[in-house]
């Protein structure tokens, strides 16, 4: 049994090269997190290139393996709210980003998916995050808030408020998708 | 035959629409190639430049505030010159008096010896 909590960063630290292993083991919650963003792959992907080189700058000052994760997607969240900030930028779907295959890649209702992705784009910056993190990443509101770096409460308010905006949405758009006919 | 639709609340169709994705093959490459390029860095130790900078400002910026609002609250501090540069020329005008004097006196005895006639030539 392996006792060094830094074996990963030490690896890394040794050699370029094992540097990989950390990204193999973290770039699909980055990536996912700045595309679900800005639902854009070329943007989500520089994003998540600055991130890890950040990581790889860093490597000496992180206690432990453990922590990478939470460093990596705090460091992501800030880039993606940082640079809709410094640029207004208009979230839109690119076509060869909509066809990325997902993990849990079972779409019920199309019309519904996209309308929902819309919708979510639409929300201000920091509760379009908030809900990303929620939904994505499955985190509990204290692990949202240190992602974030804001209190826990703000977090709570924010989600309130963005299932408020939803929630209706989505009903609505049930009731459309169930009478759309299976096939068109 | 409809579409079965198992969303019940927008919580579930969000997990479904932001369910993670696989990031592309390339972005692995992309950054290893970034890694590769970036400059080594040597261990080094903390450098407080910048701080110690700050604090030598932020005492030098007191220490002048500080000499300021007591030269306003004291008063200029040429009030009291006229007085003691007075005496000072007082005491300084008598201590030349003194050394004159004393030189007078020096040179008349001087000047008696040189003109007084020498006792010894005379008794010859």
């Amino acid at each position: 049994m392996d006792s060094n909590p830094r074996r990963l960063l030490d690896a890394a630290l040794a050699d370029r090269e094992a540097f990989g292993a950390i990204i193999e083991r973290t770039e699909g919650m980055a990536f996912s997190l700045a595309f679900n963003f800005f639902r854009n792959r070329a943007i989500a992907e520089d994003l998540v290139q600055d991130a890890y080189i950040a990581l790889f700058r860093n490597l000496r000052k992180l206690e432990s393996d453990r922590h990478i994760v939470n460093w990596l997607r705090q460091t992501v969240t800030r880039k993606c709210i940082d640079r809709s900030r410094r640029k207004k930028f208009q979230p839109h779907l690119d076509l060869d980003s909509a066809r990325e295959p997902q993990v849990a890649a079972v779409e019920h209702d199309p019309i519904l998916k996209e309308e929902l992705e819309r919708r979510v784009a639409e929300l201000p910056a920091k509760m379009q995050m908030v809900v990303i993190l929620r939904f994505q990443e499955d985190l509990k509101l204290r692990e949202i808030a240190e992602a974030m770096e804001i209190p826990v409460n703000t977090v709570k308010t924010l989600l309130r408020r963005a299932l408020i905006r939803l929630r209706p949405k989505v009903a609505h758009l049930k009731t459309e998708v169930y009478c759309v006919p299976a096939g068109q | 035959m409809y579409r079965p639709d198992n969303s019940g609340l927008p919580e579930t169709a969000l997990r479904r629409v932001l369910a993670r994705r696989r990031a592309p093959a390339s972005l692995r490459g992309r950054v290893m190639s970034s890694i590769r390029a970036e400059p080594a860095r040597p261990v080094q130790a903390a450098r407080f430049t910048w701080p110690r900078l700050h604090a030598g400002w932020a005492i030098g910026t007191c220490a002048a505030a500080v000499a300021g609002l007591l030269a306003l609250l004291v008063g200029p501090p040429g009030q009291d010159r006229p007085d003691a540069e007075a005496a000072a020329v007082r005491v300084a005008e008598l201590e030349l008096a003194e050394a004159l004097q004393l030189a007078g006196l020096n040179w008349n005895k001087a000047q008696e010896a040189a003109l007084s006639p020498i006792q010894g030539n005379h008794d010859d």
